[in-house]
């Protein structure tokens, strides 16, 4: 089972309030060596799936793939 | 003597590089990546090998790196293209602190320390024109071969405006302004100017400081050099080297390993 993080109902505006950094929307392969090398360099990691309404209209049929598909991945300092 | 390699299995090109123990290149394979990604890290391997006069038993420690660096099965550890290309642009351009890698998928920007460790770095979205792959879409759309694409872009004299985000869409907006009558030239530098801009931007998310060294198979671009540096308005270090830089990181961590287990006290701890 899944952990519960206590970001998990947040919004993308509440985790860039509160000191995310939003990195980039990357597939699962990608996600996996750029998770281990922002860790390397100390930050605090979350990954979320991209929410449909962060998409332009005209991505069509790419917004849910993409919300399939792909993660979004911020980063924060961690706090001493 | 022995000597240490690396080799950089891009989503496009397997690149492969052996170096000597003072970290100068003897030798450089390069091979289309295809489909059989164990193969394309063999054969650069190889041909790097040929180049070099040496065999297999010479090369003391290979490091993989790239998205399938975990298919280089003769290779004896692996790291993060990341960390190689940070490591390899200092080795080469002292002076680098920023480093922009563009490759057929994925650009990144990364800052680097003055040994070559990575302080920060970004990429672009996944589904972002950004990258090598907007200059694949323009070479299919207007029948350029991706080689031509960047000379026969420097002949622009009054560049289109780009304005998509998306690489599904940059192939018909290329079309639309050819049916609207504008010149190949103009419509390919409008698109270098468009992936200089979505990358300086990457650029500045990391902040650029110190010397910017342009590394990956698209820095073989004639015109995305210049558009980088109009838009940078800095100039950028580039070599015939800048494909290569990956591989050459990797080799330099091998030869790292390979110099750490001759040090004086792995001697002692083995004795």
């Amino acid at each position: 089972m899944a952990l519960q993080s206590p970001h998990d109902s947040l919004s993308q505006e509440e985790l860039l309030s509160e000191g995310w950094k939003r990195r980039a929307m990357l597939s699962s392969e990608r996600l996996v060596e750029v998770k281990d090398i922002y860790h390397e360099l100390g930050l605090e990691i979350l990954v979320r799936k991209p929410e449909i309404d962060q998409f332009k209209p005209e991505c069509g049929a790419c917004r849910s793939q993409a919300c399939r598909e792909y993660w979004v991945l911020f980063t924060r300092k961690k706090k001493s | 003597m022995g000597y240490a390699a690396g080799v950089d299995v891009g989503s496009t090109q397997t690149k492969a590089v052996i170096i000597d123990e003072e970290g100068q290149i003897v030798a450089r394979g390069l091979v289309d990546t295809g489909a059989n990604v164990v193969q394309a890290a063999e054969n650069a391997f190889s041909i790097s090998m040929e180049e070099a006069g040496i065999d297999e038993g010479e090369v003391d420690y290979v490091i993989g790196t790239g998205y399938g660096r975990y298919r280089v099965t003769f290779g004896n550890a692996q790291v993060t293209e990341i960390s190689c290309h940070g490591r390899g642009a200092v080795h080469l351009f002292p002076q680098t602190r920023t480093v922009v890698d563009m490759g057929g998928q994925d650009t990144k920007a990364i800052r680097v320390s003055e040994s070559g460790e990575i302080v920060d770095f970004c990429m672009n979205d996944k589904c972002a024109a950004g990258t090598g792959r907007f200059l694949g879409a323009a070479s299919a759309a207007l029948e350029i071969p991706l080689n031509d694409l960047g000379d026969t872009a420097l002949n622009s004299s009054r560049p289109v405006k780009i304005s998509t985000t998306c690489t599904v869409f940059a192939e018909s907006e290329v079309l639309a302004w050819l049916g609207k009558g504008k010149k190949v030239e103009d419509i390919l530098w409008g698109v270098h100017k468009s992936i200089a801009m979505r990358s300086s931007g990457l650029m500045r998310r990391v902040g650029i400081e110190g010397a910017i060294t342009f590394t990956g198979g698209v820095s073989k671009n004639s015109a995305m050099v210049a558009a980088l540096e109009e838009r940078l308005e800095a100039k950028l270090n580039v070599s015939e080297e800048c494909h290569y830089i990956g591989a050459l990181g990797a080799a330099l961590f091998a030869l790292d390993h390979i110099k750490a287990s001759r040090s004086p006290v792995t001697k002692e701890v083995s004795a």
